[in-house]
């Protein structure tokens, strides 16, 4: 046992990454050095503000603010992802009247909607709730899309034989085997909604991560722009990483691979 | 399906391909949508929200006043430097990822970092510090691709079938002729996709680059566009460069993917 | 079988030791040290209970394993010699035709005009003439199998590997390519090393048979020495085969 954590700590410390870190931030100093510009902080700098701004609580007003949006605009696309998705995976048609739609929505870029969104709403919550619906509702469509069609008709046609109830079978077939399917596009339509908020917040808001975030373009400061991308991005990453991705592993443990590395 | 050794014939594939574009249930969709589109927008009456013929009225203005392909040209160098140097890096780090556990672990937790940071992030920094010129795009471009297609390409390079392998060795295969069968013909899907999802990045961020540090380029015209709060412009000049990327696409990226895969029974449906 | 001239051992095994050792450093043995003969010419098959460590001795033999302690000489004992192995899946490549998979593994030593002829000598020999340019993907299992068995003739090998060649193929694919095997082996006088499960496939196909044990030691060598062709109806047949399986009940059962 206390080899098994020696040996654990051992990997730890022995892991490469922290050579690729220490090459990283050595360069990164080097340079700050050298050109010794305002544009180029030292790490110690950066680390210096993240600091500041974690331990003064600074950054919860405009961490709340983008929050709201994101998780307001993230769960209407969530309802149209979903609603879409079945449509088109349950009735040909509209599959082959939606699909292209949903294939131009996954195509034109963030900064379009957040552009567009910003223009027609102006600073109002409308503006980013519509930018994140457009930009993440296909990724959820496309996946429950996915899901349905994977359905295993055999085993609907199992459970017929066995006369199970529709309300049994939804709970203990359908549902289940749609889970995996909804937790990868809620996964991937999460990653986009943060980011095209950012985009609507730096063109268009008053507060929030993306509005700091220009404030510190439009002051030079890369610093700035680099510990609040460390506390968002932490954030976001720490949302994705331990909630919905173990999530999604949970919910897929049945399956044989979790596939696609998008 | 593709049957390899039926030789497919030139003028049977263009006619079938054009069949299938013009006689095709999507232009009724298309035409759907299109007057979905228009009538919303007669119906809402927001003054800011273009009916379909105002923006095909800017998207005229924009090809008859010549900037288009100058525009498009600007943007299309940085995105071919940028992608290309990404590819390169990335296939490289891919490849060293693959085959060594040292530099998968060296890398790994920098390529997770790159993968999750907005594009925003690196075309805001990449102007930042190195101001308004080429360098700054293709700075911004290269980081931002190059983990996807690192990630696609380690992949590629696990996929190799050891079993394959084996049969080498008890066959003593040389290593040219392994690397030239074996590893390549795995490897070359794999860089495929890394370089369609790398492409995509790739423009993505070129076009944030121009919004915020470019004098030119399709990204600095969206910028102008909104401006001058013109939403139809930024849907025209957003709808010519999608059809560029789609040309690219269709026109490039899927026939050498099918030219690469056609040994495969199926070729899986591009979404 | 044919021994005017005294037969030349092409297989020399002598104290093969095989050790595994997995990542928390517990050793494994699988083979306690195992010697064999195999002559020129001699169709050998070994059965053996699952995890005897059947394929991990062809594995050493081939030289994707390394021993633990041992020797382990083919051919005249130089280095060279050349080897050919059938897998239990045919291990083609998937992007070549099945022409050209047999291409792949040409010597460096031969030309490639000599090489072209001995394809098409040993597809035709399988039977599989019609289909050089097809894509693997478009032939059945028994033709892909079949694929591979060309592609270990034509290097003319000193030896020919075969671990559970078709155990993958249906009862009759397999017969038939039992058959096919023999036709093969009775025109080249190929050695044969062959792994099944089936005892029935053993004393069918092999000259000599050998029984392994769960340890991994050489439980039974025995000659077959019934006349070909070998026909499940034959008496002779019946009895060796009845006697074939008592024997490797009773192995089992000793563990
Ligand atoms: N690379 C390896 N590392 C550790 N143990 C191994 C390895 N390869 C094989 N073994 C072990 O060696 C033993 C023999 O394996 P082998 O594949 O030779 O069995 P086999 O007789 O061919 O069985 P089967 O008839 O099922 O194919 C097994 O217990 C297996 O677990
Ligand atoms: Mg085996």
């Amino acid at each position: 046992m206390r080899v098994k954590i020696a040996r654990t700590i051992a990997n730890f410390i022995w892991h490469p990454r922290w050579i690729a870190f220490s090459i990283i931030l050595a360069a990164w100093q080097i340079v700050a050095v050298k050109r010794n510009s305002r544009v180029i902080p030292q790490p110690a700098r950066v680390w210096n503000e993240f600091w500041d701004l974690l331990s003064n609580f600074t950054f919860v007003d405009d961490l709340w603010a983008s929050m709201i949006r994101i998780v307001l605009g993230f769960g209407v696309a969530f309802l149209v992802g979903t609603s879409v998705g079945i449509l088109m995976g349950s009735r040909r048609t509209w599959n082959e009247f939606l699909h292209d739609l949903v294939v131009f929505g996954l195509a034109l870029p963030g900064l379009v909607y957040a552009l567009i969104a910003v223009m027609l709403f102006g600073q109002a919550l409308w503006a980013p709730v519509l930018a994140i619906v457009l930009t993440s509702y296909p990724f959820i469509a496309v996946n429950v899309r996915e899901g349905i069609i994977a359905l295993d008709k055999n085993l609907l046609d199992m459970a017929k034989t066995y006369r199970i109830k529709k309300r049994k079978q939804l709970l203990k077939i359908i549902i289940p085997s749609l889970l995996p399917f909804i937790f990868s596009g809620i996964r991937l339509g999460f990653s986009m909604s943060w980011k095209v908020n950012t985009l609507v917040e730096v063109f268009g808001s008053t507060n929030g991560v993306g509005w700091q975030i220009r404030a510190s373009f439009d002051t030079y400061s890369v610093h700035g722009m680099l510990a609040w991308t460390l506390i968002f991005g932490g954030t976001m990453l720490l949302i994705e990483y331990r909630i919905l991705t173990p999530a999604e592993r949970y919910f897929s443990r049945w399956r044989p691979k979790i596939d696609g590395i998008i | 399906m593709i049957i390899p050794n039926s030789k497919p014939n030139k003028k049977n594939l263009i006619r079938s391909f054009l069949q299938g574009f013009f006689f095709n249930r999507r232009w009724i969709t298309f035409v759907v949508l299109i007057l979905c589109w228009h009538f919303f927008v007669l119906a809402v009456d927001i003054d800011l929200l273009p009916t379909p013929g105002r923006v095909l009225e800017s998207l005229r203005e924009i090809m008859r006043s010549g900037i288009f392909f100058g525009q498009l040209g600007d943007s299309m160098v940085r995105i071919g430097l940028g992608f290309s140097l990404a590819l390169t890096l990335g296939i490289i780090t891919g490849v060293l990822m693959g085959s060594r556990d040292f530099w998968n672990k060296f890398f790994q937790d920098l390529i997770v970092l790159g993968l999750s940071l907005p594009g925003l992030v690196y075309a805001l920094l990449s102007v930042m510090i190195f101001g308004i010129g080429l360098t700054a795009p293709v700075a911004a471009i290269t980081a931002a691709s190059l983990p996807f297609i690192a990630v696609n390409v380690r992949e590629g390079v696990r996929s190799i079938d050891k079993d394959l392998l084996d049969m080498c060795r008890v066959y003593k295969i040389d290593r040219v002729r392994l690397i030239r069968q074996i590893v390549l013909p795995t490897l070359i899907p794999f860089i495929m996709a890394a370089s369609r999802i790398g492409f995509t990045v790739a423009w993505k961020v070129a076009v944030l680059t121009e919004v915020f540090g470019a004098s030119t380029g399709i990204g600095y015209q969206m910028r102008y566009q909104f401006q001058i709060f013109s939403v139809r412009g930024i849907v025209a000049w957003a709808l010519l460069f999608g059809l560029v990327m789609l040309v690219i696409e269709y026109g490039a990226l899927i026939p050498m993917e099918r030219y690469f895969n056609r040994w495969r029974p199926t070729i899986e449906k591009v979404v | 079988m044919t021994s005017k001239t005294k037969a030349q051992i092409v297989v020399q095994i002598k104290n093969l030791v095989k050790i595994f050792s997995d990542e928390k450093e517990r050793e494994h043995c699988v083979l306690p040290g195992i010697s064999l003969n195999v002559f020129e010419g001699t169709f050998l098959t070994i059965v053996g209970p699952s995890g005897s460590g059947k394929t991990t001795l062809l594995n050493i033999i081939a030289g994707l394993e390394e021993k633990t302690s041992g020797t382990v000489k083919i051919g005249g004992g130089a280095d060279g010699s050349q080897l050919a192995y059938v897998f239990q899946s045919a291990r083609l490549l998937p992007w070549l035709t099945v022409e050209e998979n047999l291409r792949f593994v040409k010597p460096e030593n031969t030309t490639e005009e000599s090489f072209k002829e001995k394809i098409h000598h040993y597809l035709s020999l399988v039977e599989l003439n019609d289909v050089t340019r097809h894509y693997p993907h478009q032939l059945s299992g028994g033709m892909q199998q079949r694929v591979g068995i060309a592609r270990a003739l034509c290097i003319e090998p000193a030896v020919l590997l075969m671990d559970e060649p078709f155990s993958h193929l249906d009862e009759i694919t397999a017969e038939q390519m039992r058959v096919e095997l023999l036709r093969i082996w009775e025109d080249t006088k190929q050695t044969i090393i062959f792994i099944t499960h089936d005892m029935q496939e053993a004393v069918t196909l092999g000259d000599r048979l050998i029984m392994f044990n769960f340890r991994g030691e050489i439980a039974e060598d025995l000659a077959v020495d019934l006349h070909r062709p070998r026909k499940f109806s034959d008496r002779s047949f019946i009895e060796f085969y009845a006697q074939s399986v008592e024997r490797f009940q009773n192995i089992r059962k000793k563990e």
